[in-house]
């Protein structure tokens, strides 16, 4: 069952966020006789996502702990996808992107966004090990090589 | 090769360095690698695929810049290749082809993989013609022929790497391609042989191929199978090729290395498993073939005169004999240092002539009656008239083959010499005078087209030693040196 907190989760840096949380909470069970888990996700985790989990936890009927454990892990192996783009992605853009690579690539993409402005626009895509490259800075320079071939001819 | 950019795009796959172990570097991505596939870092530097496992790719560097995790990786969809072609010639290089230390610019024909299968025995041809070394010790009693692999042992500080040269400056000069090969030696030694080739006039008969101590362990471990590889084009061109492997000790020690960097499970002394196929399968692209034939002398040093060690016996094991430079034999003086009684050569006699075939078979006789004779004095006992004979002669022998370093001397000739001294030519006078005579000799023929013609005929006219021997007591007028 695809965890809901699981689908909120759209770039790798969210994911290292989440992962800490989680940690801290797996620790907590072990913490003020069995009663740190429920202090702890009222205290130290992000409201939304203590929600979430809570959530998910109920639907699943399972031991707080093992979930905790398989929502851990299913973040571990996520698949990464670099994304290299020319510009500072909003919110908005990160959740486009994330829907894509969700629908499009693997269900459980990660993004992984750095920014090169060199490469004009597109992006460069690397999942699993596969590289394309859907940029623009390639074609400018094809273009622009063309264009100096051809001035060069006509003055020649 | 092309760059980065361009065989990422090409091929569309890219890796990230996650672990750097000095000569070896995993590489988690490039789902399509295949081993033995040449990758490209960012970086620019070489590398390739060791091994392939579920989750990474082991990456043998062959350069030696820093990598640093998190480089990019890019494959190139080839396997390591060298340029092969005339323009080699003269050159020295490393194991990926390029010039080094003040070599000129060339240009080669083609490209070839320098890990290829060997050939199959049907495309091999028996060995026929038989290979000078110019040293006479060797050519008597351990001959040679084209086409074979005879392993060159010993102690370090022996005379083995002396006797290579010899070889090859033999060799070179009837036109033979040479290639030597360095593995792992000090700059010095480079040095040493590049002096030497200049100076005996033979650099444009050879090949040098060369790595460093210094040089990345991948690097070092590639160097004899670039040389193999260039020795297969000169061979399929339908030459005769000498290729010198100085040394194969030291190329198993690198792969040792690198085995173990890799957590490869260490077997005897810590070689990995398949130390004896990593050499095989280089010697064996050595042999007697329909086009050409390519000869190789590895060279292999042992430890105290122990030729029981793993890889010494290894070697023995996969080559058509051995050569050994015994540590006594140079402790008293003897040059070259090689003990004919420990030497093996598994096919050179077959293609002796028949006049040399006896003389050797003689004259080994005759060395182990000397060396019981030797020892029978030590005892102090009163030598009767055949013992006195027997020490006389054999120390005429045993004069005779000591050889400077720098020089070859050709078969015909030493067979005249040899000759000389079995009939007691040089009797009447003492060992010194005798070898001045012989060195006489050996210049004239050198020098002298005329001597040198009269002795060839007169070789090839007597084909059985007793012909040798009385033709020689009737007349020995082309010993005189007046």
């Amino acid at each position: 069952m695809q965890s809901t907190l699981l689908a909120q989760v759209r770039t790798k840096d969210e994911a290292a966020i989440l992962l800490e949380e989680l940690e801290l909470l797996l620790e907590s069970f072990y913490e003020h006789q069995g009663r740190g888990f429920e202090t702890t996700l009222k205290s130290r985790i992000r409201a939304w996502v203590a929600d979430l989990l809570r959530d998910d936890i109920g639907k699943s009927g399972k031991d707080p702990r093992d979930f905790i454990r398989e929502l851990i892990s299913k973040i571990k192996q996520a698949n990464i996808v670099h994304l290299t783009i020319s510009f500072e992605p909003t919110k908005r853009n990160i959740e486009v992107f994330s829907d894509f690579a969700k629908s499009q690539i693997k269900k459980d993409a990660i993004l992984d966004i750095s920014v090169e402005p060199d490469i004009i626009a597109g992006a460069i895509v690397i999942v699993d090990g596969k590289y394309v490259d859907f940029t623009f800075r390639n074609k400018f320079e094809e273009e622009s090589e063309n264009m100096r071939k051809e001035l060069l001819g006509l003055l020649g | 090769m092309k760059d980065f950019q361009h065989y990422l795009e090409t091929i569309g796959e890219i890796g990230y360095v996650t672990e750097v172990l000095h000569s070896i570097v995993n590489v988690s991505g490039l789902p399509h690698a295949s081993p033995r596939e040449v990758v490209l870092f960012e970086s620019g530097d070489i590398g390739e695929i060791m091994s392939l496992q579920e989750d990474k790719a082991e990456v043998l560097l062959l350069t030696d810049k820093n990598i640093q995790p998190g480089a990019k990786v890019a494959r190139t969809g080839g396997l390591l290749s060298v340029g092969v072609g005339e323009g080699l010639l003269g050159n020295i290089i490393d194991a990926l082809g390029r010039p080094i230390y003040g070599s000129s610019r060339f240009v080669t024909k083609e490209m070839r993989p320098i890990y290829i299968k060997p050939m199959l025995i049907i495309e091999r041809t028996p060995i026929t013609k038989p290979l000078e070394t110019g040293v006479a010790l060797v050519d008597f009693t351990v001959p040679l022929a084209k086409g074979q692999r005879e392993l060159v042992i010993g102690d370090r500080g022996t005379g083995k790497s002396l006797f290579l040269r010899q070889v090859l400056l033999s060799q070179a000069q009837k036109g033979v391609v040479c290639i030597y090969v360095l593995v792992g030696k000090r700059q010095h030694d480079l040095a040493k042989v590049m002096t030497f080739l200049q100076n005996k006039g033979i650099m444009n008969k050879t090949i040098v191929v060369s790595s460093n101590s210094t040089d990345p362990s991948g690097l070092v471990f590639a160097t004899p199978y670039t040389a193999m590889t260039i020795a297969e084009y000169f061979r399929d061109k339908g030459m005769d090729v000498l290729v010198i492997i100085d040394d194969l000790t030291t190329h198993a020690n690198y792969y040792r290395e690198l085995s173990l960097l890799a957590r490869r499970f260490p077997g005897r002394s810590s070689y990995p498993g398949d130390i004896f196929y990593i050499h095989a399968r280089l010697l064996e692209r050595a042999g007697s073939f329909a086009k050409g034939s390519i000869t190789c002398l590895p060279a292999a040093d042992s430890v105290l005169g122990d030729l029981a060690g793993f890889i010494q016996t290894n070697l023995m094991a996969m080559t058509d004999g051995h050569i050994y430079f015994d540590t006594e034999l140079f402790d008293q003086g003897r040059r070259p240092a090689v003990n004919p009684f420990l030497s093996v050569t598994r096919v050179g006699h077959q293609v002796q002539t028949r006049l040399t075939r006896e003389l050797s078979r003689e004259l080994t006789s005759f060395l182990v009656e000397y060396e019981k004779m030797k020892q029978f004095t030590h005892f102090g006992a009163e030598a009767g008239e055949t013992v006195k004979k027997t020490l006389k002669l054999g120390k005429r022998i045993t004069a005779f083959f000591d050889q400077l370093p720098d020089t070859v001397i050709p078969l015909n000739i030493n067979i005249l010499i040899l000759g000389g001294i079995w009939v007691g030519n040089w009797n009447t006078v003492d060992v010194s005078e005798m070898l001045k005579n012989i060195v006489t000799l050996i210049g004239r023929y050198g020098s002298d087209a005329v001597y040198r013609d009269k002795v060839d005929k007169y070789i090839q006219s007597v084909s059985a030693l007793p012909e040798l021997a009385s033709s020689l007591r009737q007349d020995s007028s082309i010993l005189s040196v007046k």
